[in-house]
């Protein structure tokens, strides 16, 4: 049996030092008429390389983002990871110990930690940040549910079309039997929020803006197209009234951000924001079917009683010397149990360790470098994508590194085309938005080659340009969008 | 901010990444690409939107960089480096061929919003893994979607409650838990909706029947249980638990924590849960990472299954007419089942912790069903073999018999000397053992859970047994030592009031200011 040390000499010593008679011995608080009379059905046990095969030869089924040109995106992106990230994280010292809770033993994971988060408050512009969470979605769930409680009178949250569906779609669950109501801010025709339609949604029903905890916004949003901060915050202030009593009940503006964005884009504490969300997988961690990365969280120190999940610390140790420690504790489960922030144990420890590795190793200029390298060639690609006759720009409004272009043709029926002709299209927007039958979000990132977007726009013509010679009716009616 | 007064004579001081930054300097450079090509940044981004000065990240080498995170790893215990029983964690050894298999390009290079032809690979795996999973619980239905072993509790509470608001709304608003759970077990409930009413554990360390049936009444939503549980003592009224909450129309969960303990010999689903979760970075080897990433997929019954989060991942195959007596053509197609109307939705962004799945996948395929079932045999043997062992020098709380883990006490050494489970843990990571879980379960005062593992020899377990032996006399001849440990780490205990009272919680110093 694999992984185990023992002979079975040591199993009959053992068995004797217990003064058990058999292993069977071992399990008698088991109830005979429970215990399982048949082998498990799972599969023969593999070897190692058995193992290295069979999943090798499952590996070779799946197509990559990294062996051919790739325009899709959506929240999880075909970025560069300097090799020295792999390497350091892979260190069994920190990739097989646990939580610290035994801080004089894991100084390296709590400083690790603590440098990460000062870089997340950075990036962010916020005071404090804390030790990850489980994803983008989760993080924006937490945000939600804190700025609930810090609220304390409101029952709405607005929340932006243009935020994630699948973060939307998270935070339905979550409240679906719960007091806070969801309510959406629609898409304003350019691509972004309409501060006046934001305006009305705060007006409108139940006892006004007081009702309403907060509001959340992507920035870059969903589509691409950077959101209006100051307009947003602008509507939140005008909403509340000038009075020091409706400030106090003013909506907490939530954002979620794309890290790599904000080293050129103004941060969400710039604009006014409560707190600042988002998926760190753009930081040093693999696509690796959307899993695992880690959910950021920033906010104000005012509210550090409220935040969920770990936050870690520097103190002193009885002889001066500087250390870490998980801080703040009594927020959390394994203390305050029902009356807890949040549910969550854990952080995730190593996605957010080669979060602060990847920060660490490109530094200031090489993580803007990405964010420049990545926002310019989307300019270029949107600007030779609609070269192409027969599309359309979708919205208008600024935009960081992914854009939606309206096809003449189904947009998940050009993804299956450029395919076949090895490249992999950006996401067709019907996956999310069934309506949204001919719109394609493209993404590039800095792996974006000049040679990719060539080989896309010489594709998109040649599908295209067959389809029109075969005047399908349907198709070309689903055009007018 | 500068580097305290004594850190440059101290071996074990490591500047922050902050402290070591210089204006200017370069680690990796990224990609570069044509940028004669492109339009100039002006001309992209208004400067409206842009950002008005540095970030203030970290400007170093690359050797900086590769020696600052080399020497802080050097600061952490860690099962590659040495024993860690941290009781109910499962800190086993994780095999590095799990670790070569989720990082095959063909599985970390995969998009999770490709369309399911292009991902069949990945999606056999994981049907697999839900099969795996549902045999060991004997519970068939298999949702991989929750992040962490809190996130499953939670959407197996989730499902129970949309399973109830569809069938009698608003009136099962009670979750009865024992006292000996997890804390997340409550703080799930919160999220969830629920109200929590706790069981008390009985003299022999299991539920207080008596108390259970008190407390079970038609508000009654379910009951979560852990079993074996903290104690690491099988629940053997589990499947009685599980009659009388059924006949009342309520729901078992299991809290699949310790399932180490149980595989091959006895399944969930046949004492009675209607739904459990699972914590991969357990059971199933997964690396713990520092505090994460987990993975903790939910099994549940029949009844419950509508409910999971979609999409779980499903199969069709080719079918053939046995009377042509000819084979089905063509491959089984995988594909993602959206799930129907009942199911509670999405708990997390895309599939899962798919590269945490992948691992416990390898796991599972390097062992065959008897492999399961002796990981349980030998942890079971080892943690036994520490309660003989251990038993002469400290207080056992339970003679109930223990599965995988034990939980002994301070109390000795409380009445003797003062000193307490915390001196005990600390003077352990001196004598090089990551210390046992302390204080909980917390109906045990000063407790100390250990577990062992399968994966560990018996020569550790003998040394481990020495180290406790020689902390036991110390607590009787030199207790002021113990207080005082540990002190061969690079720091010594540290103040935890004053990281509350004044809190630092990112690096002072100012931005671009290094």
């Amino acid at each position: 049996m694999p992984y185990v040390p023992h002979t079975a000499e040591d199993v009959r010593e053992m068995l004797a030092s217990i003064g058990a008679s058999s292993l069977e011995d071992l399990f008698r608080s088991v109830p005979g008429d429970v215990r399982l009379g048949e082998p498990l059905r799972v599969p023969p046990a593999r070897t190692e390389s058995e193992i290295v095969a069979w999943m090798g030869g499952l590996a070779a089924r799946n197509r990559r983002v990294d062996d051919r040109p790739s325009f899709l995106g959506a929240g999880v992106y075909n970025r560069f990871i300097p090799s020295a990230v792999d390497s350091l994280s892979s260190r069994g010292e920190f990739n097989t110990a646990y939580t610290p809770y035994q801080p004089e033993v894991s100084q390296g994971t709590l400083q690790a930690i603590f440098e990460y988060q000062s870089m997340i408050a950075r990036l962010a512009g916020m005071e404090i940040a804390n030790a990850s969470m489980y994803e983008g979605a989760t993080a924006l769930v937490e945000a939600i549910l804190m700025a609930y409680t810090v609220h304390g009178a409101g029952s709405r949250v607005l929340i932006a079309e243009g935020v994630h569906p699948e973060y939307r779609r998270v935070a339905e669950t979550y409240f679906r039997h719960h007091p806070i109501r969801i309510e959406t801010i629609p898409l304003g025709v350019g691509g972004v929020i309409d501060p006046g339609a934001l305006q009305e949604r705060l007006n409108a029903a139940g006892d006004g803006p007081a009702d309403v905890f907060a509001v959340v916004i992507q920035n870059p949003n969903f589509f691409g197209c950077i959101e209006d901060g100051p307009a947003v915050e602008a509507a939140l202030k005008g909403a509340a009234g000038g009075s020091e009593d409706a400030a106090a009940h003013r909506p907490l503006l939530i954002a979620a951000v794309d890290p790599i964005s904000l080293a050129l884009l103004a941060p969400p504490g710039s604009y006014g924001a409560d707190i600042a969300v988002g998926d760190g997988q753009s930081l040093g961690n693999e696509p690796s079917f959307g899993g695992p990365t880690f959910g950021f969280f920033a906010t104000r120190m005012a509210h550090v009683r409220k935040v969920p999940g770990r936050i870690v610390g520097e103190t002193k140790d009885r002889e001066g010397r500087r250390g870490y420690v998980l801080t703040f504790q009594t927020r959390e489960q394994h203390i305050r149990r029902e009356r807890a922030t949040s549910n969550i144990c854990t952080n995730q420890g190593l996605c957010c360790l080669r979060g602060a590795m990847y920060m660490t190793l490109l530094g200031e200029r090489g993580v803007r470098q990405v964010a420049e390298r990545s926002c310019r060639a989307a300019h270029f690609a949107r600007r030779r994508v609609l070269e192409v006759p027969g599309i359309k720009a979708a919205f208008d409004a600024p935009f960081f590194q992914e854009f939606v272009v309206t096809l003449p043709r189904p947009a998940a029926e050009v993804y299956r085309a450029l395919a076949q002709k090895g490249i992999q299209g950006g996401l067709p927007l019907d996956r999310y938005f069934p309506r949204r039958t001919h719109e394609m979000l493209l993404s590039t990132t800095e792996m974006t080659r000049l040679g990719d977007v060539d080989a896309l726009v010489a594709a998109l013509r040649e599908v295209l340009g067959t389809q029109k010679s075969a005047p399908l009716a349907p198709v070309l009616e689903g055009g007018r969008r | 901010m500068s580097p305290p007064a004594n850190a440059e004579a101290d071996p074990k001081f490591t500047p922050t990444v902050f402290e070591l930054s210089r204006p200017g300097r370069i680690g990796v450079r990224p990609p570069s690409i044509e940028e004669n090509d492109l339009p100039p940044l002006h001309e992209c981004l208004p400067a409206s939107v842009r950002r008005a000065g540095p970030v203030g990240l970290p400007e170093v080498s690359e050797l900086d960089a590769v020696r600052h995170y080399t020497r802080l790893s050097a600061k952490n215990m860690s099962i590659d480096a040495g024993f860690y029983p941290l009781g109910s964690c499962t800190m086993k050894y994780n095999p590095r061929i799990n670790e070569v298999a989720a990082g095959l390009p063909g599985l970390r290079k995969v998009h999770p919003l490709a369309p399911e032809d292009e991902v069949q690979g990945i999606l056999e795996l994981f049907y697999g893994l839900q099969e795996a999973l549902a045999a060991v619980s004997g519970l068939p239905h298999v949702t991989l979607q929750p992040a962490a072993g809190a996130h499953g509790e939670l959407t197996a509470l989730m499902m129970i409650k949309a399973y109830h608001e569809e069938h009698e709304p608003g009136r099962r608003q009670v979750v009865l838990i024992p006292d000996s759970a997890h804390g997340t077990n409550p703080a799930s409930c919160t999220i969830a909706g629920f109200e929590t009413r706790e069981v008390k554990s009985g003299p022999d360390g299991t539920v207080d029947l008596e108390d259970f049936r008190s407390k079970l009444d038609g508000s009654v939503a379910a009951m979560m249980i852990t079993n074996p549980n903290t104690l690491g003592i099988f629940e053997r009224a589990a499947p009685q638990i599980a009659r009388s909450l059924h006949e009342r129309g309520a729901f078992l969960y299991m809290d699949g924590a310790n399932m180490n303990a149980i595989l091959g010999i006895t399944r969930p689903g046949d004492f009675g849960v209607d739904v459990m979760h699972f914590n991969l970075h357990k059971t199933f080897s997964t690396p713990h990472g520092g505090g994460g990433p987990g993975a903790g997929p939910v099994a549940a019954n029949d009844r419950l299954a509508p409910y999971l989060p979609a999409p779980r991942v499903s199969v069709s195959r080719p079918t053939g007419r046995p009377a042509d007596g000819r084979a089905p053509e063509g491959p089984p197609r995988y594909f993602l089942d959206p799930g129907g109307e009942r199911s509670i939705g999405k708990v997390r962004s895309f599939f899962g912790n798919s590269g945490i799945l992948m691992r416990a996948a390898a796991y599972i395929a390097a062992h065959g069903p008897a492999d399961l079932k002796a990981i349980s045999e030998m942890a079971v043997l080892n943690a036994n073999y520490l309660r003989s062992r251990l038993k002469g020098e400290y207080h056992l709380p339970y003679e109930t018999p223990s599965l995988h883990e034990v939980v002994f006490t301070a109390r000795n050494q409380v009445r003797a000397s003062g000193i307490r489970a915390l001196d005990i843990a600390k003077r352990l990571i001196d004598l090089g053992f990551h210390p046992p879980t302390i204080y909980f379960p917390l109906v045990v005062p000063e407790a100390l859970m250990i577990e062992p593992t399968e994966t560990e020899s018996r020569e550790t377990l003998d040394r481990f047994s020495e180290a406790m032996a020689r902390i036991a006399r110390e607590a009787r001849d030199s207790p002021q030592e113990l207080r005082e440990a540990p002190v061969l780490q690079s720091v010594r205990r540290l103040d935890e009031a004053a990281a509350v009272k004044t809190p630092i919680l990112v690096c002072p110093c100012a931005a671009g200011s290094s």
